[in-house]
């Protein structure tokens, strides 16, 4: 036989083979799991998530994922999501705060109602999630992140928390024991006692962006307008399972259009001194300068400030200090800081936004691409698979039923139990713009380069532009606008 | 043996004539698609709603009319200037200073080492370098602070970044002393171009140092002063890097530029149209910037026959 007809013949045989050879359908699924996945920025969690792939590989050989390395700034992240969103190239899967994601809805994000009452098949039989998969979720959670429209958009798998994290020694060595605070009133006089000494007492950072001040002030803003929050919530809202929650977008513009939150209102003068008198005695000199989370973390760790707040997931690389780190929170508000507070007690800056925030992007219904989204995750909310996870990723609470904390996780269980603050960050009360525009105005109060009366004309004028551009956009859901 | 055409032309001819557009066609297409295109566009999209996902919908100059009643972005337009002003300065006057103690060397092996001394900066990311800066800048334990408090000046210590008053001033000043980069090389070649027979007569005539400098050095190098200026001042424009590394655009506005405004109105309101309109802005004004000096450039110049 000569050459060519081998040949010929050896190409015949391998175009049969193709053709008889059945094509598997390949699914490919990009995913940004935040830092569940991550491969230079502590943790390094991509090796568990990794393996964890491996296994679901073997089970679903035609579904491939691709997943996108965690970008420690979270700015950096919102632009390239952004970026993604108007390209049309946007992952399947994506992490993003709750509180926008929900404002977002259903333009960028696919509810995930339908899938939350499928059974979950990963999970074995007889335990939660097997019969229905949001029975694998904490109701409390469920309740939280459910958007305005009724639907969720994403499913929590872990939860954070936010404190004092303490370099012990310094505090003993001045004389300050936080564990000795009843008030408001007796932290700050612990920070004018090390301010006395040349101490800077606690590391906050504040741009006019996303900053730890937001936290600080989360705080402040509910304890000073904590009897009036609960009047504010709308019925369709409620939930049995929290009789004190945190107020929504739409129902904090609510109160902004009917006059309820103004800032003649002598709460919000409680509001400037309580922000005042933390700036002024508390706040590491120089706040106003600092940009990143990470140089407030590196301000602790040379001992620049005695206490710096900070989330659970700092918590791991604390334990490397040279130094004991305890830690401690912001004490509640008596009747002498805030004559409107009535919880008598501290409130939480933590909750659901972690990094275990996941939901589909609207695109997976054209692409074909959410029913293997939502096994992946399926896959992902088995509790023996998200421990693996849950181990590595050791400063988040995991928040699937049976699924354990880390040690270091666990250290913050106590603040977990804490009523949530009544409003969320600047960021998300009402318009991005208003949040950047309230962190600017307050970052020049604070720092004393504008007056209270200056700042309140500004910020009056701030809130009214937010609710009428939120309104202009959302008039047809928000009846109450037209009103 | 090359043949003649039907036209009486070789080959050859038609190969010189269009090879350079032929070898420049990757270049223009890849300017037209990612450069102009995208400006013009711009133009377009200033005159629309448009998030980035939705369909845009024209809304005319509202986003201008947005803009100059936004504080934050005047804001950003007054910093840009301030900024702007004194790195041209800062930046042309120090670096054609060190091109002149460089130039005053004999030895061209000396010079030669100065110039690498120089250059080799150049390759350090300008994010490095801010970040750097924001370590010196530091209020506790930063280097500024540090070094003024040992040198008996520990009431000019200041947080820098963290007010108003100093903010602009501080960011102005990162890469101090400014003699590492592209001025200093363009201040150096230029200074090495003076004809020789010039500076002779110079010397002939009796002119001291500062005389040659004055009457010599700066009118034979008006085109690489205006150069770098017309680029320093187009950066000054466009300017990200400190906002993004170090100040966020605050305290308050101290620190806004249009470049930042851009930015956030993208990626962070997702309001392409306002962000597109603040970047024509930035285009109008680095043309008519660009225009009138180059324009004054040539006007009574030494250095070129017109």
């Amino acid at each position: 036989m000569n050459i060519h007809k081998t040949l010929l013949l050896a190409s015949a045989a391998a175009a049969t083979l193709a053709t008889a050879t059945p094509s598997m359908a390949q699914t490919a699924l990009s995913v940004y799991w935040n830092s569940l996945y991550s491969t230079t920025s502590e943790p390094i969690s991509a090796p568990a998530m990794n393996a964890l792939l491996e296994e679901y590989k073997k089970l679903k050989p035609d579904v491939t994922v691709n997943s996108i390395d965690n970008m420690s700034d979270v700015n950096a992240y919102q632009a390239w999501l952004t970026t993604r969103f108007a390209g049309g190239d946007q992952p399947d899967i994506a992490w993003q705060q709750f509180y926008q994601r929900n404002a977002e809805g259903k333009d960028l994000w696919l509810p995930l109602n339908d899938y939350l009452e499928k059974p979950n098949p990963y999970v074995p039989e007889g335990q939660p999630g097997h019969d229905r998969w949001a029975d694998l979720f904490f109701p409390n959670v469920l309740a939280q992140i459910r958007a305005g429209d009724g639907n969720w958009y994403q499913i929590n798998t872990d939860w954070v928390e936010t404190g004092f994290y303490t370099n012990k020694k310094l505090l003993d060595d001045n004389g300050v024991d936080p564990t000795q605070w009843k008030t408001w009133g007796d932290m700050i006089q612990s920070c004018k006692d090390l301010r006395a000494k040349d101490i800077q007492p606690i590391g906050v950072f504040m741009t006019p962006e996303w900053s730890t001040y937001q936290w600080l002030d989360d705080i402040i803003i509910t304890g000073a307008w904590a009897d009036q929050i609960q009047s504010w919530y709308l019925p369709q809202y409620s939930s049995e399972y929290l009789p004190w929650r945190q107020l929504n977008q739409e129902e904090f513009a609510k109160a902004v259009k009917e006059g309820k939150f103004t800032t003649t209102d002598p709460r919000f003068d409680t509001y400037l001194q309580l922000t005042k008198d933390v700036a002024e005695n508390c706040l590491v000199e120089g706040f106003a300068g600092i940009a990143q989370y990470d140089d407030v973390y590196k301000l602790f760790n040379d001992g620049t400030v005695a206490m710096a707040w900070l989330g659970s997931w700092s918590a791991p690389g604390l334990a490397e200090l040279p130094f004991e780190v305890g830690s401690t929170y912001i004490p509640p508000f008596g009747p002498n800081d805030s004559p409107y507070e009535i919880n008598k007690s501290s409130y939480r800056v933590g909750g659901p936004s972690s990094s275990g925030q996941l939901g589909l992007t609207a695109i997976t219904a054209e692409r074909g691409t959410a029913d293997a989204a939502i096994d992946l995750l399926m896959f992902l909310t088995v509790p023996a698979n998200y421990q693996k996870i849950a181990d590595v990723v050791e400063g988040n609470i995991p928040m699937i039923q049976g699924v354990k904390p880390s040690p270091a996780a666990a250290g913050f269980q106590d603040i977990a139990q804490l009523p949530e603050r009544g409003l969320t960050d600047p960021i998300g009360r009402l318009t991005q713009q208003f949040g950047t525009e309230h962190n600017r105005l307050f970052q020049s109060f604070m720092i004393g380069e504008l007056s209270a009366d200056d700042l309140k004309a500004q910020y009056q004028r701030a809130l009214d532009r937010a609710v009428q551009d939120l309104c202009d956009e959302k008039s047809e859901e928000w009846k109450w606008c037209n009103e | 043996m090359t043949t003649a055409t039907a036209t009486g032309r070789r080959p050859s001819y038609y190969i010189n004539r269009y090879l350079p557009w032929i070898l420049l066609a990757p270049v223009m297409i890849h300017l037209i698609v990612f450069r102009y295109i995208p400006t013009f566009s711009a133009f377009y999209y200033s005159l629309t709603n448009w998030n980035g996902i939705k369909a845009a919908k024209f809304v005319g100059l509202r986003n201008y009319t947005d803009l100059f009643t936004d504080y934050v972005f005047l804001d950003g337009l007054r910093n840009m200037v301030i900024y702007t002003s004194i790195r041209v300065v800062l930046l042309i006057g120090f670096a054609f200073l060190a091109a002149e103690l460089v130039f005053s060397f004999k030895s061209a092996s000396v010079r030669t080492f100065w110039k690498i001394v120089f250059v080799i900066p150049l390759v350090v990311p300008v994010s490095v370098v801010y970040l750097l800066w924001g370590f010196i800048f530091e209020p506790q334990s930063g280097l500024l602070n540090t070094l003024l408090n040992s040198v008996g000046l520990g009431a000019y210590a200041n947080q820098w970044l963290g007010t108003s008053a100093t903010a602009l001033y501080s960011i102005a000043f990162v890469q101090f002393p400014f003699v590492a980069g592209l001025s200093f090389l363009v201040f150096i070649s230029a200074l090495e171009g003076i004809p020789g027979d010039v500076l002779d007569a110079c010397k002939v005539e009796g002119c001291g140092r500062f005389r040659r400098v004055w009457s010599v050095d700066v009118p034979m190098l008006r085109g690489s002063l205006i150069f770098i200026a017309v680029l320093i001042v187009l950066g000054g424009i466009q300017t990200i890097e400190p906002q993004l590394i170090l100040t966020r655009g605050g305290p308050g506005t101290a620190t806004e530029s249009p470049g930042f405004y851009v930015y956030r109105a993208a990626f962070q309101y997702s309001d392409f149209g306002l962000a597109a309109a603040a970047g024509v802005i930035m285009v109008f004004v680095g043309l008519v910037f660009s225009f009138y000096t180059v324009r004054a450039r040539y006007k009574g110049a030494y250095d070129v026959d017109l």
